[in-house]
Parts: structure tokens; sequence; C-alpha cells
């Protein structure tokens, strides 16, 4: 008799859930009938709202150690699963109606489930082995649903960008991987932490796998690929893997540097502030020059995953705790920002560019407060993206470039101020063109010539479509980065639970007060994030 | 980390790299070229699963066989997890048979839906 191994179900029961429901999904997608697409809306929605009610309730339990080592579920875990529902939930919603033509209903709603169900394995994993399991689990579903409109020949281009990249992002990830192994004789994080091997095999190891999972939250100068595959996808799956993708691979960064390289941060803290230099000023500088609303957002999500990066590097201090906050902030105000482009491109019928923005803020004849509101939401997220203060992307910046500056890193900060300077440059015209240009169809029209071809003809919504749901959840998102700025201690204490199970070393929070202090009362205070 | 103990990797990189050179290099030393002018021709031409790849390059490829093929690698991969686990499931138990049960079920799942979404209908 073989023993069985201790098996924790319930550490992997959002993984389960998430896995039934994705199959069921795609048996029930697969006719094409009008209650075979609401079913498969239906049954995807449920599902994920069971596993986000079950996350939550079970949100402070720690199982360590689960399925013989594979599985780590707390609260980091927990707080990448929740983004990667809420990010789930909200393309469910955003792309409503979006399948009515082609009838892959069925695949878009069970891939969504599949991705979800990797990430939260991806989020949970303890040791190597999961972790890349979780990772090919959801790359792949996000692969097929880049393409998933293979009518136009732009989003095909995406799915095979993204599969080349990602299976080279994998490679590597999969080699450091093997090296660890080598120098340590262990997949456990925990283990590899504990470890006394140092030397070459580990560091070079370590580098891979830094260098894998970089690829997959897009920092520079593994970025190349996120402007493409952003644009050339459909926006739902855009927002949700800007989203959900970014968040579950900055949390298992942090947890994989942490625990399982803790003891050589003097070596890959340096490189991490690299990385998080390079993304800011190339996300930065890209994006200043674009004209396509998605290629925009595409290489502002570059410098924000520089900014992100600064909570890494801030790990031994408040860097973590300021880092699941700016994540969930990070969640919050782009999906939001996103959540308007598929506005914008339901009501023109091709992807949108800067021009199509103008006027639209306004409220006049035939444009009612339906139509200017969430464009208001537009800007609530483009002041957050930017780090205005009222907005939750101010105190989420603050909290990571204190946590960098309390590391020793102030220089750092300096570099993540300035580049949010700089980010105003696109990011206020954003406003500019919403609320003082005159709309102008000759001049949307000729900006839309310099798209590419792919994008503007056989687009997926045709024009004129608008739906409530949609423009709901842009508003709805916009409210939620408002409110985030209220709740940032309530965030930061989570984030404290998070930082005391990775370093595993109890309340090691002590300076959280300082960080957790930008109430609006800290609105005059020093303005790292201005 | 001594400099012996990197002798098994660079063995292993040698015989690595033996691999496709000696391939290579020996269909290079001895393989027939245009022996027979008449056929010499195709022989130029990679193989290419059976299709014929001496035509230009715009036109319509039929996709079922690379879809069948897919496919039957991915059912193929499956069945062969089960001929380990064939071994053992005496010892494992019910626990062992049920997990199988699950393994066949999410199989019999995407069985499904591949049948269903006709990609086994040979046109």
């Amino acid at each position: 008799m073989i023993p069985k191994p201790e098996l924790d179900w319930f550490a992997i029961l959002p993984e389960l859930i998430t896995a039934v429901g994705a199959m069921v999904v795609l048996l029930v997608g697969m006719g094409r009938k009008q209650w075979n697409r609401v079913a498969s809306i239906a049954l995807t929605s449920a599902t994920l709202i069971a596993t986000f009610v079950f996350v939550l309730m079970e949100f402070n339990v720690s199982r360590y150690g689960a399925f013989a080592g594979l599985i780590d579920s707390d609260e980091l875990a927990n707080a990448g699963r929740l983004i990667a529902v809420i990010s789930g939930l909200v393309a469910v919603g955003l792309a409503v109606r979006g399948r009515a033509n082609d009838g892959r209903h069925g695949e878009f709603h069970a891939l969504l489930l599949t991705a979800v169900c990797g990430m939260s394995l991806f989020a949970a994993s303890g040791s190597f082995v999961s972790l890349f399991i979780g990772l090919e689990l959801f790359s792949i579903s996000l692969y097929v649903l880049c393409a998933l409109d293979a009518d136009r020949s732009a989003s095909l281009e995406s799915g095979l960008k993204y599969l080349i990249i990602g299976g080279l992002s994998s490679a590597v990830l999969l080699y450091g991987t093997a090296l660890v192994y080598g120098a340590t004789g262990s997949f456990d994080l925990a283990v590899i932490g504990d470890s006394d091997s140092r030397g070459i095999l580990l560091f070079a190891g370590a580098a891979l796998v830094l260098g894998g999972l970089a690829f997959k939250i897009g920092a520079a100068p593994m970025h190349w690929w996120t402007p493409d595959v952003y644009e050339g996808a459909g926006t739902p799956v855009t927002a949700f893997m800007s989203t959900a993708t970014k968040a579950v691979g900055f949390l298992v960064l942090a947890r994989v540097l942490v625990t399982a390289f803790g003891a050589e941060s003097s070596t890959w803290v340096p490189i991490v502030a690299g990385l998080a230099v390079a993304s800011i000023v190339i996300g930065n500088a890209g994006a200043l020059g674009q004209l396509h609303l998605k290629r925009m957002l595409a290489y502002s999500s570059i410098a924000q995953a520089g900014y992100l990066l600064c909570g890494i590097v801030g790990w031994d201090t408040t860097g973590i705790p300021a880092l699941v906050y700016a994540l969930i902030v990070y969640t919050a105000m782009t999906l939001g920002a996103f959540a308007y482009v598929v506005v914008l491109e339901r009501e023109i019928g091709r992807d949108a560019t800067f021009a199509d923005l103008a006027g639209r803020g306004w409220a006049s004849e035939g444009r009612s407060i339906g139509h200017a509101l969430p464009a208001f939401g537009l800007v609530v997220c483009s002041l957050s993206l930017a780090g205005i203060p009222p907005t939750a992307g101010f105190f989420s910046k603050f909290g990571l470039f204190d946590g960098a500056v309390e590391s020793g890193y102030a220089w750092l900060a300096v570099v993540g101020a300035l580049g949010s300077v700089v980010s105003l440059g696109y990011y206020l015209r954003v406003i500019v063109e919403l609320y003082m240009r005159e709309p102008n169809a000759a001049r949307a029209a000729a900006a839309a010539v310099n798209l590419p071809a792919a994008s503007t003809g056989d687009h997926r919504w045709s024009a004129g479509t608008q739906l409530p749901v949609v423009s709901g959840l842009a508003v709805a998102l916009a409210g939620a980065t408002l409110l985030l700025a209220f709740v940032p201690n309530k965030v930061f204490e989570l984030g404290c639970d998070v930082k005391a199970n990775l370093a595993q070393r109890g309340d090691d929070c002590t300076n959280v007060d300082a960080a957790a202090a930008p109430g609006p009362v800290a609105q005059t205070a020093p303005a790292a994030a201005e | 980390m001594t400099l012996e103990s990197w002798i098994p990797i660079g063995m292993f990189l040698l015989v690595a790299m033996m691999i496709p050179t000696g391939l290579i290099g020996l269909g290079f030393a001895f393989g027939a070229r245009n022996s027979r002018p008449d056929i010499g021709g195709n022989r130029g031409f990679a193989f290419e699963s059976g299709v014929s790849t001496g035509h230009a390059g715009r036109q319509r490829n039929p996709i079922d066989f690379y879809l069948t093929a897919m496919l039957f690698i991915i059912f193929d991969i499956e069945m062969v997890f089960m001929i380990p686990l064939g071994l053992v499931i005496q010892d494992l138990g019910t626990y062992g048979f049920i997990e199988l049960l699950v393994f066949v079920g999410i199989l019999a799942v995407g069985y499904a839906y591949v049948w269903g979404r006709g990609a086994l209908e040979w046109e």
C-alpha cells in the first residue's frame, strides 16, 4: 500500500471550483442558441462569485504545505485569487454580447475560468512545480483568448506573439527552476530558502527565475511583447490579462524572491531596482507618443510595473504591504480605463484613438449623462494612474516609493516621481481630449487611418451598440478607485499579514504606521508621488 | 563548487551536441544526393507530415490532417499517463481508483467538446 499524502482539499478549493466550472461552461457553451450564451455567462459568473465568497470567508486561514508541500494557501495567495476573480468577473461583464456573431462564447468563458484557475494555483504555489503548472495553465488559456477573434488578423498576431514570448519566458523560468533544484535539491520554496547552498548555480537559477517572471509582469527589458499583444487582443481579454496576470505575477515574484531567495536579497534587490528604473523610463517614454488608446495603456502598464517593482525593492521594510495595496488599486484603475475603452469601441465600431475621445466628456444633445459619466470614470482612472492626490493611485504610489526610501533606495523614488511627472503628459491628454476639444469626425477618421488596417475593419463590435452593464462597470470601477483612497489602512494591514507570512518571522510590520499614514491628512506631506 | 562537479554537465552537453551534428553529418556523408536525377527533385524537399511541399506557398492547405494529428497526440499522451498508474493501482487502493476516474472524466469532457464541435469530421 502506497501511503496517501496529507490532502487538504480546502487549500485548493478555489481552483477546484473554477476547474469544474470551466468544464461545465465548455460543454454548455457548445451550443449556439440564445440560452447557451446566457447560460455560459450565468454559470461563469456564478462560478467566479462562488470562488470569491469562499476565498473571502477563508481569507485569513493559512494552509501551508498542503498536498505534500505543493500548495501554500495564505493571505498572499488569497489576495491574488481575489484579484484574478474580480478581473475575470469584469471581463465577463465587458464581453457581454461581444460574441453574439461568432459562437465562441463557450470557449471564451471556459478559457477565462481556466485562466483564473491557473492564476489562483500560481498564487498559492509553495513549490516550483505547482508554480509552473499554474503558470502554464493560465498562459495557455490566455494565448487562445488573445487569438479568439480569429477573423481579425490583429488578434491572431497578438495570440501568436504572446504564444512565442510566453513559451520563451516559460523556458527561461523552467531552466532557472532546474538550476535552483541542482543547487539545493528541492523545488519547495521554503526548503530552498532554508538551504545554505550558495554559489553561482543558485545565483544563475534565481536570475533566470526572476527573468521568466519579469516577462509575465511585463517589466522592461522583457516588455516588448506588451503593446502588440494588448493592442491586438479583444479589449475584455486585454483588461483581464493586464490586471490579473500582472497582479498574481507580482505576488508570486514577491513570494519566490522573499521565501526562496530571501538570503540573497543583497544581490537581487539592486537588479529589481534596475528593472524598475528601466520599466519606468521605457513605459513612460513609450506611452508619450501613442495615438492608439490601448497601446497607450499598454505602455502605461509597463510604467506601472516599474512603480510596483519599487514595492519589491522595499520588501524588508514596508514594501510588501504597499505592493498588495498598490496591486488592488492598480487592478481597479486599469480595469476602469479599459472598461471605458470598451464603451468607446462599442460606440464607434473600431479601435479607439485619442481623437475619438474628443468632446465625449460633456453631456449635450444626443449624449445623455449616461454617456458623460463613464467618460468621467476614465478621467478618475487616468488621474489615479498618474498618481494625483484625491485618488487611490496617489496613496499606492506613496506607499511604494516610501518602501523604497525606507530600504535605502531614495534615488529610485526620485526616478519614480520624475516618471510620474512625465506620465502626466499622456494621462492629462485624455482629459484635454475629453473636455477641451470639439468632437470632430474628420479628425477622428484621419487618426483612425493611422491605425493598422486590421484594427479598423471587421471589428467585433458593431458600431452604436451600447450596454448599461459596460458603462456601469466603467463608472463602478472609477468609484472603486476613489473609494480605495479612503481605506489604505485596512488594506495595508492585510498586506502586513502577507508580509509576515512571507518572511515567517511573526509581526515585523512595525514600520507600517509610517506608510499607512497617508489618509486624506497626509496630502500635504512631502508628496513623493507627485 | 569545484570544477569537477561540472564534468557530468559537460558530458551531457557533449552528447547533446553530438546527436544533431551526428545525424546531419552522417546523412551528409552517406546519403545519396541526386544519384537519380529523375526523382532527385523531390528528395530535396523536406518531409512535411504527408503533405506535398512541392508547390507554391500561397495556396490553401487542408487542415484536417494537422487537427487530427494534434488531437491524437493529446489523447495519446493522456493514455500514456495511465500506464504507470495501472502498474500501481492495486497499491493505491480506492483513492487511486477514484483519481483515475476523475482523470478519465476530465478527458471525457475534452472528448465530448472535440466531438461536439465537429473537429473529428473529415471533410
